[in-house]
C-alpha cells in the first residue's frame, strides 16, 4: 500500500482510535480527546463517517442472506436418520419400553379413573411469589417476577439467543428500538440475548432477555390493567429521577418496577449480583422515556 | 425411546433457528454457496451428535459457530492447503496512514464483492466482530487464536476493506470524469 503522509500527528493518532471510538471502547479521556479533535478535522470527522457507513451496510448486506429451505429440510432429515438408526440397533430395549410406556397409561388412567376430567392445567411456576394480603406495590412487582419465572426460567428462554431480526421481528414496530436503548445502557460484557413478546395469564409482556456469563436478568413491560403502585412505598434506589421505584425480593431475585401513565416496567436480577442496583440507575430512567415516546 | 426423540426436536429448537445466521457466516468465509451449504450441513450434523455435551445454560450460538469454523478448518486443510494464501499477522502497521475518501453511493454488490476479496483471515475476524457482533473473547473462542491477535485481524480487515472500497471510489472517479469530458 501506498502511504501518502500528509496529515499530522494528530490526525494518525486519532485515526487510530476511531473503531474503538464507534465501538465505544475507549477511555473516557481519549474519547473526549478525539471528540475534540473531530470537532475541529473534517478529514477525521470524514474518515469517522466512512468507517460508521462502511460498517453498517456491510452488516445490512450479509445478514440480508437467508438459508435456503432445501438446506434446512436436509439437516432436519439428518437429524431423524440418525436418530432412527439408534433405535433399530436396540430392538428388544424398544419393546421394553414400549411395554414400561403402556404400563404407565394404564395405571394413569386407573387412578385418573376416581377424579373427574378436567382441562389440563398450565404447570405451576417453579417459584411462587407470596405476597401479605393488601400490600399493593408487592402485589403488582408479583405481575413482572412471574413473568421472568414463567418464560425465562421455567421456558428456558433465558438459554436461547435471538438473531436482531427475531428480536425485531418479535418485537414489532413499536418496541424494537428499546434493544439498542438497553445496549446502550448496559455495561458493555452484557448481551442483550432475547428480545419478544410473550404471553402470561392473560397478559402480553414486551420481555428483554440480557445476559451476563450466568447471570440472567429481565427488562419486563406490560400494558397497565387498572393497578397502580402506593406512591408512598416508593424507595430511594431514582431518587432525583421523579421515578418512583419499587423494589421487592423472592428467591434471591431482585425485581424494582415503576409506572409511567400507561405501562409497568420490571428489572428483575439476581438479589446481590454485583450492580443490579447500578443497573436499574442507568436503564429504568432511559425505559420511563422510552415508555413516554410508545403510543397505546 | 422417547427421550431421544424429545432430545432431537430439543436440539432443533436450540440449534435451528442460528441456521440462516450459520449459513451467512459460511458463505462469506468460503465464497461459494453450494460448498457453504454442505459445511452448514457437516456442522449441524456434528452439533447433533455431541449435543449430550452441550451444557444447557450456555451460548448455544456460540457453541454452533465454534463447531462450523472447525469444520471449515478441517475443510480448507483438506482441499486448500497449498493454495491458501496466509499473510502473515506482521505486516499490520503499514497500513496506518493516509486514508482515501470512500464513495457515499457504493452499491451493496459493491461493498459485498470488496469485502470478498479481503483474505480469509482478516475477512472471518470482520465478519464475527463486526457483524455478527461476537465479543473479542467469543470470535478468539471460535477461532482458536488469541485474543490479540482477534484485535490485529479486526483492525487489518477493516482497513482493508476501507482500502478496497476507497479503490472503487478512485475508479468511479476515473469513469465519470472520462464521461463528462
Amino acid at each position: 500500500m501506498k502511504i501518502v503522509e500528509f496529515e499530522s500527528g494528530q490526525c494518525r493518532r486519532v485515526r487510530s482510535f476511531l473503531d474503538s471510538y464507534l465501538s465505544n471502547e475507549l477511555m473516557a479521556e481519549t474519547n473526549l480527546e478525539v471528540l475534540k479533535h473531530l470537532e475541529g478535522c473534517a478529514n477525521c470527522a470524514r474518515a469517522l463517517d466512512d468507517r460508521a457507513r462502511i460498517k453498517e451496510q456491510l452488516k445490512s448486506v450479509v445478514l440480508n442472506l437467508q438459508a435456503p429451505d432445501s438446506l434446512r429440510k436436509r439437516i432436519r432429515s439428518d437429524i431423524r436418520r440418525t436418530q432412527k438408526s439408534k433405535f433399530s440397533l436396540t430392538p428388544t430395549w424398544m419393546l421394553a419400553a414400549a411395554a414400561a410406556v403402556l404400563i404407565a397409561v394404564m395405571l394413569g388412567l386407573f387412578f385418573r379413573a376416581g377424579t373427574s376430567i378436567n382441562p389440563p392445567k398450565t404447570r405451576p411456576l417453579s417459584l411462587v411469589a407470596t405476597v401479605a394480603p393488601g400490600d399493593v406495590s408487592k402485589q403488582i412487582l408479583k405481575v413482572g417476577f412471574d413473568d421472568h419465572v414463567y418464560c425465562a426460567i421455567d421456558h428456558g428462554m433465558a438459554d436461547k439467543h435471538f438473531t436482531p431480526e427475531q428480536m425485531s421481528k418479535s418485537l414489532g414496530p413499536q418496541y424494537e428500538g428499546l434493544v439498542a436503548l438497553v445496549k446502550e445502557k448496559l455495561p458493555k460484557d452484557f448481551d442483550v440475548a432475547v428480545g419478544h413478546r410473550c404471553h402470561y395469564q392473560n397478559r402480553e409482556f414486551i420481555h428483554l432477555i440480557m445476559r451476563r456469563q450466568t447471570e440472567v436478568v429481565s427488562l419486563i413491560l406490560t400494558q397497565k390493567n387498572g393497578e397502580s403502585f402506593d406512591a408512598a412505598q416508593a424507595t430511594e434506589l431514582l431518587k432525583g429521577t421523579g421515578i418512583g421505584v419499587h423494589e421487592a425480593s423472592w428467591y434471591s431475585l431482585h425485581v424494582a418496577g415503576f409506572e409511567t401513565t400507561n405501562h409497568l416496567a420490571f428489572l428483575v436480577s439476581s438479589e446481590g449480583a454485583s450492580d443490579s442496583v447500578e443497573l436499574a440507575t442507568s436503564l429504568l430512567p432511559a425505559v420511563g422515556d422510552f415508555l413516554k415516546r410508545v403510543t397505546v | 425411546m422417547f427421550s431421544r426423540i424429545s432430545r432431537a426436536d430439543e436440539f432443533e429448537s436450540a440449534a435451528m433457528p442460528y441456521l440462516s445466521d450459520l449459513f451467512r457466516a459460511a458463505v462469506r468465509v468460503i465464497g461459494n454457496r453450494s460448498e457453504a451449504e454442505d459445511l452448514v450441513q457437516e456442522a449441524y450434523l456434528q452439533a447433533w451428535k455431541s449435543f449430550d455435551r452441550f451444557e444447557p445454560g450456555t451460548n448455544c450460538r456460540a457453541w454452533l459457530y465454534k463447531i462450523l469454523f472447525n469444520v471449515i478448518q478441517h475443510h480448507r486443510r483438506r482441499w486448500y492447503n497449498n493454495r491458501a494464501k496466509i499473510e502473515s499477522d506482521e505486516v499490520l502497521m503499514e497500513t496506518l496512514g493516509y486514508e482515501a475518501p470512500v464513495r457515499q453511493d457504493l452499491s451493496d454488490e459493491d461493498v459485498l464483492a470488496a469485502f470478498d476479496k479481503i483474505p480469509a483471515q482478516y475477512r472471518e475476524v470482520v465478519l464475527l466482530a463486526d457483524v455478527q457482533e461476537f465479543t473479542y473473547k467469543e470470535v478468539a473462542e471460535t477461532l482458536a487464536i488469541p485474543v490479540g491477535t482477534v484485535m490485529s485481524r479486526l483492525s487489518r480487515g477493516r482497513s482493508l476493506l476501507r482500502q478496497e472500497l476507497a479503490g472503487l471510489a478512485a475508479n468511479y472517479g476515473i469513469k465519470e470524469g472520462g464521461r463528462s469530458a
